[in-house]
């Protein structure tokens, strides 16, 4: 459980890889047309 | 969970095992009704890849969103409907606590993103102002409720309350940052909040006591229980490099991308959050050491084990 929290904590990315097609394609259904970036990239651009 | 709870549970078992009951029944009896209109009006088929593909017309899937969101948000629980959550977190055994906590609360969530919200997609777009509010009450008014409770067991099922109304506004902020925040955070929550009622086992089996005014300086009686303990309350604040920062920073992310308010005021949650928590961690850690605590035996290897998932 230590572990799960601090690998998570640190390396998110090994587990929201894992969501993002789940969530793109939830995402088309509820905003048909909308082009997604993913989050750590939308992060990345609201930081820019 | 009803038998868990019903049986090998506290002294109101009775009570937390019926209301709990009931709650969950009213909610699925009204999803059912939601599913049969669905079989009949999505081409007599229970195939949820077919049922997705059809199109319904909103006045339906607005009432059929709600049918649906009667049992999930009971599931949550979201706000109004919690109020089962904490009696029969304290009546359930350690083992059902953590159930309860780490899997079968999810199911709710779940529930919105396998059916809700690919099912009813014209209903939840029009449903977010409502389903922001509640779980931003939830949040807030869980978080709160924290600060007055005397029972361990009690304290981290209202924290619950106010995590999963994070899970929830993520959810339903309808954005990516939100929905995969609420996705992490779901796990995150199984394995912190599964954590602090595994650690509350381990006292209540020596002192069969959960109140946190027998409790006080168990810092210097077991340290390595201690450290534990802090890492999950530290992970249950949203620490930055543990796991409850990125899902709740993703989801107030989420939130204030759909409504500026939302994001604010689930960050207030966040606050009152930590205040909770840490106030809860002096108490029973650190202050002036309880005399009937002395001489409790550290966690063993044994004892350790049970925090391997």
């Amino acid at each position: 459980m230590i572990i799960l929290i601090f690998w998570i904590g640190v390396y998110p990315d090994t587990f929201l890889s894992f969501m993002h097609p789940s969530v793109e394609h939830l995402l088309q259904r509820l905003h048909p047309g909308g082009q997604e970036m993913t989050a750590v990239a939308k992060i990345m651009e609201i930081i820019k | 969970m009803y038998l868990l709870i019903g049986v090998w549970g506290g002294p109101n078992r009775i009570y937390a095992a019926i209301k709990f009951f009931l709650y969950t029944l009213v909610g699925s009896v009204l999803m059912l009704v939601g599913i049969i209109v669905l079989y009949f009006y999505g081409g007599q088929t229970f195939d949820i890849l077919e049922l997705v593909k059809k199109t319904y017309p909103y006045e339906m899937q607005f009432w059929l969103f709600w049918a649906f969101f009667a049992a999930f948000a009971v599931k949550v629980p979201m706000f109004p409907v919690h109020t089962w959550l904490p009696d029969a977190h304290t009546e359930a055994p350690t083992a059902g606590s953590v159930v309860l906590a780490a899997v079968l609360i999810k199911m709710g969530a779940y529930g919105f993103l396998r059916f809700s919200l690919p099912l009813f997609p014209d209903a939840a777009n029009s449903m977010i102002v409502p389903m922001l509010t509640l779980s931003v009450i939830a949040i807030i008014y869980g978080a709160v409720v924290c600060l007055a409770q005397t029972d361990l067991k009690r304290l981290i099922a209202y924290s619950s309350v106010s995590h999963m109304g994070f899970v929830t506004l993520g959810i339903f902020a309808l954005n990516i940052q939100g929905l995969e925040g609420g996705i992490l955070q779901m796990l995150n929550h199984g394995i912190v909040t599964g954590g602090l009622f595994l650690s509350v086992g381990v006292v209540y089996d020596r002192t069969h006591s959960r109140e946190i005014k027998d409790y006080g300086g168990l810092a210097s009686v077991l340290p390595l229980y201690a450290a534990f303990f802090m890492v999950f309350t530290l992970a249950s604040i949203g620490l930055p490099g543990m796991n409850g920062f990125i899902g709740e920073f993703l989801i107030i992310l989420g939130g204030f991308t759909a409504s500026k308010w939302a994001g604010v005021l689930s960050a207030l949650g966040i606050i009152i959050g930590a205040g909770y928590m840490l106030w809860l961690y002096q108490r029973v850690f650190f202050m002036e050491t309880n005399q009937k605590l002395i001489g409790l035996q550290e966690m063993d290897t044994r004892r350790l084990s049970h925090y391997c998932p």
